[in-house]
């Protein structure tokens, strides 16, 4: 996607997850980055033991302390918001910001408290031959699937926001309006299009060439995928080398198995 | 309910046998002989129990058949009536199969079109194949069947397999007679066709095989134990066809994965299998069609407006499903127009308690759905 395309442009599910994804992904490599050394304003996390924000979970009695280098998510979060959100923050006042920003923002948010919330303990044995008289433990970064797939769950269930505001968002649906808008909820404001066709215009590429699933009844499915266009077929051969056995002395001999698959891409 | 949907579907087929009836002499199309069987089972006022062998029936003059097809009625008395039936059968799987999309298989009622389905047959797209298909399947199960049942002259149950065949079973009982169906399917429905040289002919005898091979493939075997008290000691088995609803729902699957053909080039020799059927992918890297695929040679139209060539009137005023993503969902089967939204208000029988005796008291639920239709 490029910053023209409908995808960005128009407020819909999609374009939430983008911007989630987007804003989690600078949260991301900013803090990887600074644990690796390449930055020259961050390095590894502030985690000590008296560390307020940390407190040092057990560190005596359960023989552990912490140690190594955790992974600074601090300086990430705070890069993160002001990078990623300064497009959508040029009014100064909260008031003369469109609906539009608004959502960017607070989606921008939850992909940051995505990261956030997935961050999880490690730790390291030092005793003699591996036991763990001594053990130090760091923070590190959930991998970038899991938030993502954090992200997608919240996808599904993002919410319709109302266009008019009062300073904060508020849910479409007119039973839980008072209920405020959790910062692990996406929201979107337009309803998606289809993506069935190709709409150059709009930046949707369409489904057609795109492979599908045939017996299964989800979103992948060759009914659901194709928007009913139908699938074509093709066969597909796979060349792999198999039944690889070790010969003394000393090299590995295979087999080459061939596969032969159908494969369904759609009308 | 089921005696008024049968009354509905009468009273729907009547209104279209009158135009069809005049016309198909002149197209040929034996397809017009399901809108006869309904006139006919309306004389008789007993809808669903409709004699079977009266007079109009045994007639093959009085259908729209052609000389082929009349001289194999003639010569397998009762099939007339399979012909019939399996006709109807067609056109009630077919328009169950697509209610959900946006060509739902209408069938005519107008003056000025030549056949059952219409213009929809004069072109080559998946519809068409769905179409010769389930029609050439229904002939192909109806006369399997009634050979079973006695019905048809020339044939009686397949007694082919027979004897002990395994460990704790054996052939027995009279298994319907899929072969003879298919042969006279085949000959039958393949007569129907009469320019054996475009791709059209070609395409239509596949998708006519695809039906016939569809019927053959989920036929299944039944069983019934003999045993003492209904013990299994003693199995007996024998062939029965499906439910045509099982052909219909393998025929649907059939068509969305069907393949796009064109005849190759002559002098371009592409391997023993493009030779017995004469059709090749157009696409090269897809792949070959069997015989249980469906072909088609020309892109279906998008069915969204209304459409006078094609005789198809467009999805304006169809019921659609919002919540739905899929084909039948308001979005893709309204192309995009939107749709509107009415609140019907039907009243219900609801809570029935049994009285003693003898009668059953019901109250009256008023109950408002919420309808969705296409503008």
């Amino acid at each position: 996607f490029t910053p023209d395309d409908a995808t960005t442009t128009t407020g819909t599910r999609e374009t939430a997850f983008i911007y989630a994804i987007t804003s989690a992904a600078v949260v991301h490599a900013i803090t990887q980055s600074c644990s690796a050394g390449n930055l020259t304003d961050c390095s590894c996390g502030r985690v000590t033991g008296d560390s307020d924000t940390l407190p040092p979970r057990g560190s005596d009695l359960e023989g552990w302390k912490w140690g190594g280098c955790s992974d600074d998510i601090v300086f990430g979060m705070e890069f993160s918001k002001k990078f990623v959100d300064a497009a959508d923050s040029r009014g100064r006042k909260k008031r003369s910001r469109n609906i539009r920003s608004m959502m960017n923002l607070h989606n921008n948010e939850v992909g940051r408290k995505a990261i956030q919330q997935q961050m999880s303990v490690k730790c390291r044995c030092h005793g003699v031959s591996g036991s763990c008289a001594v053990k130090t433990c760091w923070k590190t970064l959930p991998s970038f699937k899991r938030v993502g797939d954090f992200l997608k769950k919240k996808y599904m269930t993002s919410v319709p926001i109302l266009r008019k505001t009062r300073r904060r968002l508020r849910r479409k649906q007119k039973l839980s309006r008072k209920v405020p808008i959790g910062d692990d909820e996406l929201v979107y404001l337009e309803k998606s299009p289809n993506f069935c066709k190709s709409d150059k215009k709009r930046g949707i590429f369409g489904t057609r060439g795109r492979e599908c699933n045939r017996t299964s009844t989800g979103p992948d499915s060759c009914n659901l995928l194709c928007c009913g266009r139908g699938y074509n077929t093709q066969v597909v051969r796979f060349v792999e080398r198999c039944g690889c056995k070790f010969v003394w002395c000393c090299y590995v001999k295979c087999n080459t198995c061939e596969t032969i698959i159908d494969k369904h891409t759609c009308k | 309910m089921k005696l008024v949907c049968t009354l509905w579907a009468l009273l729907f087929l009547v209104l279209a046998a009158a135009p069809v009836a005049r016309v198909h002499a002149v197209i040929g199309r034996w397809w017009g002989i399901a809108s006869t069987v309904a006139v006919q089972e309306h004389a008789n006022m007993v809808p669903g129990v409709a004699r079977k062998g009266s007079a109009i029936m045994l007639d093959p003059k009085k259908h729209p058949l052609n000389k082929k097809q009349r001289r194999l009625v003639r010569r397998n008395p009762g099939t007339l009536e399979s012909i019939g039936t399996g006709a109807m059968l067609a056109i009630k799987e077919c328009q169950h199969q697509f209610s959900n999309r946006r060509w739902n298989c209408p069938v005519n009622t107008n003056d000025h079109v030549n056949s059952v389905f219409g213009n929809i047959l004069k072109r080559g797209c998946r519809e068409t194949a769905f179409i010769y298909a389930v029609m050439s399947a229904a002939v192909a199960h109806e006369v399997g069947r009634n050979c079973a049942e006695g019905t048809i002259e020339t044939c009686s149950c397949d007694y082919r397999s027979k004897g002990p065949a395994g460990e704790d079973w054996e052939w027995g009982g009279c298994s319907d007679n899929v072969e003879f169906g298919k042969q006279f399917a085949k000959q039958f429905v393949d007569a129907g066709e009469k320019t054996k040289d475009s791709v059209r002919y070609l395409v239509n005898m596949h998708n006519n095989e695809a039906g016939r091979v569809a019927v053959a493939e989920n036929l299944r075997r039944e069983c019934k134990c003999h045993g003492m008290s209904g013990s299994c000691t003693l199995k007996t088995c024998w062939m029965r066809l499906p439910n045509f609803r099982d052909v219909g729902d393998s025929l649907k699957e059939k068509f969305d994965g069907a393949s796009k053909v064109a005849v190759p080039d002559i002098g371009n020799n592409r391997g023993s299998r493009a030779k017995v059927t004469g059709l090749v992918p157009k696409n090269s890297r897809h792949k070959f069609p069997t015989d249980n695929d469906l072909v088609y040679h020309e892109r279906s139209p998008n069915f969204c407006r209304n459409n006078p060539r094609l005789g198809f009137e467009g999805t304006r005023g169809r019921e659609c499903n919002v919540t739905s993503r899929g084909l039948d969902g308001c979005d893709l089967l309204c192309c995009g127009r939107g749709y509107a939204t009415r609140q019907e208000v039907t009243k219900e029988r609801c809570n029935c308690t049994f009285q003693w005796c003898c009668q059953v008291k019901c109250e009256e639920c008023v109950r408002t759905k919420t309808i969705h239709t296409c503008l």
